[in-house]
């Protein structure tokens, strides 16, 4: 067969043959630095490691690891129902903020080049140990600063203390008003969080033909129909990259708990093996949750294509 | 001439607008203020000195200001050589991910073969599965690196790469590492984008595929380039996950690895700290930490902006 090929060779094949040239390096390194590791991992998940300097040894343990982190382990079940509930709590209000934000800065304005600069700021400058700086300070600086009535109770993310108070002696109303509360003391995050988000939610309105903005309005859509009518399901699309881009992102952050547990266990206490699981745990909660938010949103995504 | 009815109908609307516009430029002033807040606000306390700190009629401008948070905090970074190996881990990484990433771009967009669409499928799951479930696996990986014995063939023993960047750049050469398949999954979308009649001209002229990807793709994909180059120059530089795995030498940390250890630099450790001490240069540290960046993203910002407006990120 191949021999054959070699004497004649179609012009598809021979197209095929360069195109795996360009792309083969990519699977070469997905095998050593991918594949073999998470195949590794999932074998380590299941055993107890002992790393030493001229190799490690492996030995079998079963669901052991599984069972110690769901049962025994007092942290990590506490870090993770936070992280995945900050992630889903995070995801619908960075879209709509990042949409919002998109659609403001898609029109033409004066001033738009500015204002556009700023919004991506936190695109360069947020990393995860400068949210985590600022953040594992806001609280007990308002502590300190309430008690001395010092000048730094002003932190940097102003978090709706004061408001909170107000909302819960006017409302009277906790189990409420708390998701509000919650959304108010994020704000501040979740604008940090999304100058991606915004960037790729613009690229795709750009793509959007204005066509389809001409027939509305000769129509006579109000701006509100355009926007349900024709923005949002043209954009329904990106929605869904912007949800697998915020959960991407929370990966490296640095100010998630679970990832820094999971490097603690593995580096601080040596449990090699038992940080393999719970990363796998993670992981498999996280993908799940995924897989949902995947689901329910692209029965509703619209393709113009097809 | 127009009727009083068109005349109030006219003014309703210039009225209306000019109210719109009001309201937009209250709303985009109000959150450039939360976005460059803690920037200034970092800054200002950062320059304050203790006397202002406990002063509460200070609030933005500091009477006294000093720089000795910022002394303290350049010291405790260990500011010129943390600077130079995050330029070391940013700068050759986001080269070989242009390079890397755009050749495999580039063969999934303009050619057809049968496993296309299962790879793609594969570079896109990479995406999603957190680098810590590799996280052991490539310790050990890399603690006795070795590719099919090649290297224990030639030395005898497998080579220890942990506490150098290899564990950082190698996986870019080959198209790997962080969120790679992001930068892959940008060059194929505009590549994908690019005329048929291009390519075209380039083959009847006699140029090999490789040539027309030098010649003609890479030069007429300047804003992909660029989007690319500084996505990956800035995430690795902001990382802190790697470095802290495969790093453990002082002398080697880079500047976000030390600025989230900054605190317990300072403290030397200590539980029990004084928030006024501790506070400002950590603020100090932030601000020289984001400072070269920020310097970068000043000069590129319209670069940026436009390239990734016309990239189309989106499938």
């Amino acid at each position: 067969m191949a021999r054959k090929n070699k004497k004649v060779k179609t012009l598809a094949q021979r197209q095929a043959r360069t195109g795996r040239l360009f792309v083969y390096p990519w699977l070469i390194g997905f095998l050593i630095f991918f594949a073999w590791p998470f195949i590794q991992s999932i074998i380590f998940a299941f055993s107890e490691l002992d790393v030493s300097p001229d190799g490690y040894k492996v030995v079998f343990v079963g669901f052991r690891n599984f069972i110690k982190a769901i049962r025994e382990d007092p942290t990590f079940i506490q870090y993770l129902t936070t992280e995945v509930g900050n992630i889903l709590v995070d995801i619908p209000l960075i879209i709509m903020f990042a949409l919002f934000i998109a659609i403001l800065l898609n029109q033409k304005f004066r001033g738009r080049a500015l204002v556009r600069a700023i919004f991506f700021l936190p695109v360069v400058v947020m990393s995860g140990a400068l949210l985590y700086v600022l953040e594992s300070n806001s609280l007990e600086q308002f502590n300190i600063g309430a008690q001395a009535g010092m000048a730094l109770s002003n932190s940097p993310f102003v978090q709706g203390i004061d408001f909170r108070a107000f909302l819960i002696r006017i409302t009277g109303n906790i189990p409420f008003i708390l998701p509000i509360i919650d959304a108010i003391d994020r704000i501040y995050e979740i604008i940090w969080k999304s100058g991606v988000q915004i960037l790729i939610f613009l690229a795709g309105l750009q793509s959007i033909p204005s066509s389809l903005y001409e027939v509305a309005s000769v129509e006579g859509a109000t701006a509100w129909e355009t926007f349900w009518k024709v923005t949002l399901p043209m954009i329904s699309p990106i929605i869904l990259v912007n949800v697998v881009y915020t959960v991407i992102d929370s990966f490296t952050d640095y100010s998630n708990s679970v990832l820094r547990y999971i490097l603690d266990v593995a580096f601080g206490r040596l449990q090699h093996g038992y940080s393999a699981a719970i990363a796998w745990l993670y992981f498999l909660i996280i993908g799940i949750l995924l897989l949902v938010v995947i689901w329910i949103i692209s029965k509703r995504v619209f393709y113009m294509n097809e | 001439m127009y009727q009083r009815e068109e005349l109030i109908a006219i003014w309703r609307r210039r009225i209306s607008k000019i109210i719109i516009s009001i309201l937009k430029i209250l709303l985009f002033l109000g959150l450039s203020y939360v976005l460059i807040r803690p920037i200034l606000f970092m800054l200002s306390t950062a320059l304050k000195s203790r006397e202002d700190l406990i002063d509460p009629t200070v609030v933005w401008i500091p009477k006294h200001l000093t720089f000795e948070n910022f002394k303290l905090a350049f010291n405790s970074l260990n500011y010129f050589n943390a600077f130079k190996n995050s330029l070391l881990i940013s700068i050759i990484p986001a080269i070989f991910n242009v390079i890397s990433c755009s050749m495999i771009g580039y063969g999934l967009a303009r050619f057809k073969f049968r496993e296309k669409e299962f790879i793609f499928a594969l570079i896109l799951f990479t995406l999603i599965v957190p680098p810590q479930v590799l996280l052991i696996p490539l310790y050990v990986f890399y603690q006795r690196f070795d590719i099919l014995g090649i290297i224990s063939l030639i030395r005898g023993e497998p080579l220890n790469l942990l506490n150098t960047y290899y564990p950082i750049i190698l996986p870019t050469i080959l198209g790997g590492g962080l969120r790679s398949g992001l930068f892959i999954y940008i060059f194929r979308q505009f590549f994908r984008g690019m005329s048929q009649e291009l390519e075209e001209a380039a083959y009847v002229d006699g140029a090999s595929p490789f040539q027309t990807y030098v010649r003609i793709f890479i030069p007429n994909s300047i804003p992909a380039v660029v989007t690319v180059f500084l996505f990956s120059l800035v995430w690795h530089w902001n990382d802190v996950f790697e470095p802290s795995v495969y790093i453990g030498d002082f002398e080697k940390y880079t500047l976000s690895l030390n600025l989230a250890n900054i605190k317990a630099i300072i403290t030397g450790g200590t539980q029990i700290w004084d928030p006024l001490l501790i506070l400002p240069p950590q603020y100090a540290g932030a601000i020289l930490v984001i400072l070269p960046m920020l310097i970068f993203y000043l000069f590129t910002q319209r670069f940026f902006v436009e390239s990734i407006e016309r990239t189309g990120i989106i499938g």
